[in-house]
């Protein structure tokens, strides 16, 4: 009896595995390609403004059931920094630069530059949200709370000009080029202003970023490194997921103004949950 | 009001800690008039006169979630200056007369909650 157990356990496991490979397969023929044969990045990688719209409950009320626990928007933010801080993959930072991390994660609340009106920057902001790829450049497009952002990236073996190496920007600037199918895009020229996570990882003016962009089917795949003269070693970001958007409806906001008036009013600045 | 149906999360992004500026272990209610609505990020704003039990009219500032929420529920334009609503709100610690929005009435009857837990 066990043995058949054993069995049949075996051709679930065996058909399963098969199965698996089958839909691999479909998913990486199913993987556009443009006129030079390299995967065609170009779509919407975001749900944009066409994303969650709230439901109605039993009671008809319209429900913007923001994430967390319950329901509850305090519990979200409790919850959250719970997540963040148990996070295993952190930047390692050398020594002379641990007591100010460990006081920005739990002072820094109206410090960290999201709290403000300040762009989301490379690479916190993640994966592009809509691609545009030509032969000789890719734009990436950005549909972000505070205002919208763009990187207009060569693809044409050309370098980094100076100017832009010396250059303080939240974006960065960027050159491309493929390695097989996955776009490696580098980038330099970074202000030392924002910050990587949440916790307070800062970064000098000197920090590199290289993402490593991979289409699957309708599935684009991000990670990006990180590199500092404040850091021990390379940090590698979690890698993230995101699916293609087909809605053909699908858009960007428009940009609105943005005034943060919330620093005087925070009774208690080391919440920061 | 035509609502459409997506059963899933909103995206986390917070502001910041709202337990830092309001005290979200209390929801308060009053009804008063628009008298200006401010769309802006990182939170739009809304300020409504609200009439206490001894007559005076006091100006509440009322701050809402990310205003992309709202834009998403395509309700910008049914919050405006001039028409009644019943805010629910965590009132400001700091003890002034502002809060948190946490569901609001609209004129038409409709109810806005932002969370479900009651």
């Amino acid at each position: 009896m066990n043995r058949q157990v054993w069995l049949v356990g075996r051709a679930v496991i065996t058909l399963f595995t098969l199965f698996s490979i089958f839909i691999g397969t479909i998913q990486a023929q199913d993987t556009p390609r443009t006129a030079n044969g390299q995967p065609d990045l170009s779509g919407f990688w975001h749900p944009g403004a066409m994303g969650f719209r709230g439901f109605q409950n039993e009671d008809g009320d319209i429900v913007l059931n923001l994430e967390g626990r319950d329901g509850d928007l305090g519990n979200f933010e409790k919850d959250f920094a719970v997540l963040e801080r148990s996070k295993a993959n952190k930047p390692l930072y050398k020594p002379e630069y641990w007591d100010r991390i460990q006081d920005l994660d739990w002072n820094g609340l109206t410090l960290d530059p999201l709290f403000g009106c300040n762009p989301r920057s490379i690479p916190r902001v993640g994966p592009p949200h809509k691609i545009v790829q030509t032969a000789n450049e890719l734009i990436f497009l950005y549909d972000t709370r505070n205002i919208n952002a763009y990187r207009i990236i060569p693809i044409d073996g050309r370098e980094h000009l100076d100017i832009q190496v010396n250059d303080t920007t939240w974006m960065g600037y960027s050159v491309a080029r493929w390695e097989g199918d996955t776009l490696v895009v580098d980038s330099v020229g970074f202000n030392d202003q924002s910050w990587l996570g949440w916790t307070g990882y800062i970064h000098s003016w000197d920090m590199t970023v290289t993402e490593r962009i991979r289409r699957e089917g309708n599935t684009l795949h991000w990670e990006a490194t990180v590199d500092d003269t404040m850091l021990i070693e390379p940090w590698t970001l979690d890698p993230v997921q995101r699916q293609l958007n087909t809605d053909p409806n699908a858009f960007f906001f428009g940009n609105t103004g943005c005034d943060e008036r919330d620093a005087d009013r925070i009774v208690d600045p080391t919440v920061r949950g | 009001m035509a609502v459409t149906l997506f059963f899933c999360g909103v995206p986390a992004s917070a502001h910041h800690a709202v337990q830092a500026q309001f005290d979200v272990n209390n929801i308060h209610t009053f009804t008063g008039l628009m008298t200006k609505v401010e769309f802006i990020n990182p939170h739009p704003y809304f300020y409504l006169d609200v009439e206490g039990p001894d007559g005076e009219v006091v100006n509440w500032e009322i701050e809402s979630v990310a205003l992309n929420a709202l834009r998403r529920m395509g309700l910008v334009k049914e919050l405006r200056a001039g028409l009644e609503y019943t805010v629910e709100y965590h009132p400001a610690r700091n003890g002034e007369s502002q809060g948190l929005m946490m569901a609001i009435t609209l004129p038409t009857g409709n109810r806005l909650l932002m969370r479900n837990a009651e």
